[in-house]
């Protein structure tokens, strides 16, 4: 049976209706050629062990939406036992000894980890091409990128080599590649997630989220994975509560900053008729500051990798140069040999932009500036429900294209990092294709109102499908 | 200014490294000098920093099920304690 198209639902409805086991399942997908390379390692071993304690519980008449389905897990989140490389050198043999809290939660659920996603080093990235492990390849068209940095969990999705997987986004690293490979990711609000067991970059943007086949199978994994987690003092208290919005009465902004003349026309086109196909009422409104964002963002992310990417030394664990002479050169030495370009490149950064002299002028007016950002949204739900915008000003790009500026590279984020400045949740979706490549639309909401974007979402997907 | 940088940083870098760096952090710090435009009232300084505010919790020690897992993950030991090169 090909399980590859179905989803999480349908696996769901299977297992309890006795159609296959998890086991049948989780075979399927190990085994499953991965001609992508989303995968850095699979977990055969404890997959087949999760799936068969899966079908006891199953047999013994226990039921939940997640229990027996397998998923894949973005490879800077850690499960306990299971090498956490974050695509990195430095942590090429790293083994954690704890459960992220999603992970915890999951296991509870009954799913079965399948294996760990491929991404940009330590998740810095738009392309994965910075992972330590080689490019994951678009499964869309194989010259090109699948986005980053949750390249290896949107391109597992995307091939049919999981029916879900888990992802981290920092300034758009599950809504990019979930548009460039045509499946749905959901960057949850800031402090929905415990980032508990997630390997920090930039602490107050971070944030655990799903990238599925559809919205619904979103729903299902998110609901699994939100609360407060003692472990994690960001963390929030909510409850997700089941709304069905009335489409006719939804109020949808359109904000005039986001559809710039830099963008690829045809995918601005596209998004444009997307958005009116919805049949809703429509206004435009004005994001005034987000001309600073991208400037802002990478200041505050460079500040808060530079103090994270402090705690690798190599002693405790990674990477390590016995060539060191005494223990200030093994930092040195642990340091410069374990990291990637891209890394170093934030770290430096970083290291400036929070240096003295420097920090008034850099970090302090980069968070006053996202100050100004949240109140923008802030001030523009005030008159709308939900708002609509791209998720990226260009389609997949081909692999080595823009590798070699970064700077080019950090522009492409444009549309994404507004959202993690804001502390905002975001769902990014396919609504069209042009020469057979996705293109993606982002639906944002307030703080905390995941379940009204993902109502929405539902009756869009079915318009745009 | 890079070499400054990662000796505070703690990064060793080659000389080519620190030639591309050097040219790739002109162009981003060009960039986000733009940053610099931006107008801020006081009003909303004030705003921003009184929005923020600490969480705190009992410091209460919790037992750690697994200490062999960490210790296994030393690059270096000596029965059970971490073991580094000479610090002076």
């Amino acid at each position: 049976m090909d399980y590859s198209s179905m989803t999480i639902k349908e696996l769901s409805r299977g297992l309890s209706n006795g159609d296959f086991s998890s086991l049948d399942l989780t075979n399927y997908f190990l085994n499953k050629e991965d001609d992508v390379s989303a995968y850095i390692s699979k977990l055969k071993k404890s997959a087949l062990e999760q799936a068969k304690e899966a079908d006891e519980r199953i047999k013994s008449g226990e039921r939940g939406e997640l229990l027996g389905i397998p998923m894949a897990v973005k490879d800077n989140i850690m499960i306990k036992g299971v090498k956490c490389t974050s695509a990195s050198l430095a942590l090429k043999d790293y083994i954690p000894p704890y459960d992220a809290t999603v992970i915890k939660k999951l296991k509870e659920a009954g799913v079965v980890f399948l294996g760990k996603t491929n991404l940009d080093e330590f998740a810095m990235g738009s392309s994965t091409e910075s992972s330590y492990f080689g490019v994951t390849l678009n499964p869309c068209d194989k010259t090109r990128v699948p986005g980053g940095s949750s390249g290896g969990s949107a391109a597992a999705v995307a091939s049919g080599l999981t029916v879900s997987a888990l992802g981290s986004d920092t300034g758009g690293s599950i809504r990019q590649p979930a548009a460039f490979c045509g499946v749905v990711g959901l960057k949850p609000t800031y402090g929905s997630v415990s980032r508990y067991g997630l390997a920090a970059m930039a602490s107050s943007l971070d944030q655990i989220g799903v990238i599925s086949k559809n919205v619904e199978d979103t729903e299902i994994v998110f609901k699994s994975i939100f609360g407060r987690d003692v472990m994690d003092s960001t963390s929030a208290d909510y409850s997700f509560n089941d709304i069905d919005v009335d489409k006719s009465k939804l109020k949808i902004g359109i904000p005039k900053e986001y559809f710039v003349d830099g963008m690829d026309q045809a995918m601005k086109e596209e998004i444009e008729q997307s958005i009116k196909d919805l049949d809703v009422d429509v206004v435009e409104i004005s994001l005034p500051h987000t001309k600073y964002a991208l400037s802002a963002y990478y200041i505050i992310t460079s500040s808060e990798v530079s103090s994270n990417m402090g705690k690798y030394d190599g002693l405790r664990y990674g990477f390590s140069d016995n060539s060191a002479k005494d223990l200030i050169d093994s930092y040195f030495k642990n340091r410069g040999g374990g990291f990637g370009k891209e890394v170093k490149r934030r770290i430096i950064l970083g290291t400036h932009t929070l240096s003295a002299g420097y920090k008034d002028a850099y970090y302090q007016k980069a968070l006053e500036v996202r100050h100004l950002i949240r109140q923008d949204f802030l001030d523009a739900f005030k008159s709308v429900d939900l708002i609509i915008t791209p998720v990226s000003p260009s389609f997949p790009f081909k692999i080595g294209e823009k590798i070699t500026d970064p700077l080019e590279m950090y522009l492409l984020d444009i549309f994404t990092v507004t959202i993690n400045l804001a502390g905002l949740p975001a769902l990014s979706m396919p609504c069209s294709k042009v020469n057979n490549l996705p293109v993606g639309i982002q639906i944002i909401g307030k703080h905390f109102e995941e379940a009204k974007i993902l109502s929405a979402a539902k009756q869009f997907e079915k318009i745009w499908k | 200014m890079i070499k400054k940088l990662s000796n505070l940083a703690r990064i060793s870098l080659s000389p080519e490294e620190e030639s591309d760096l050097k040219k790739d952090i002109e162009k981003v710090l060009d960039y986000v000098n733009s940053l610099k435009e931006a107008n801020i009232s006081s009003k909303q300084q004030d705003y921003f920093q009184s929005e923020l505010s600490n969480i705190f919790r009992q410091d209460i020690v919790v037992e750690f099920d697994d200490k062999d897992a960490i210790i296994k993950s030393f690059n270096d030991k000596e029965e059970r304690f971490l073991k580094v090169k000479a610090i002076l």
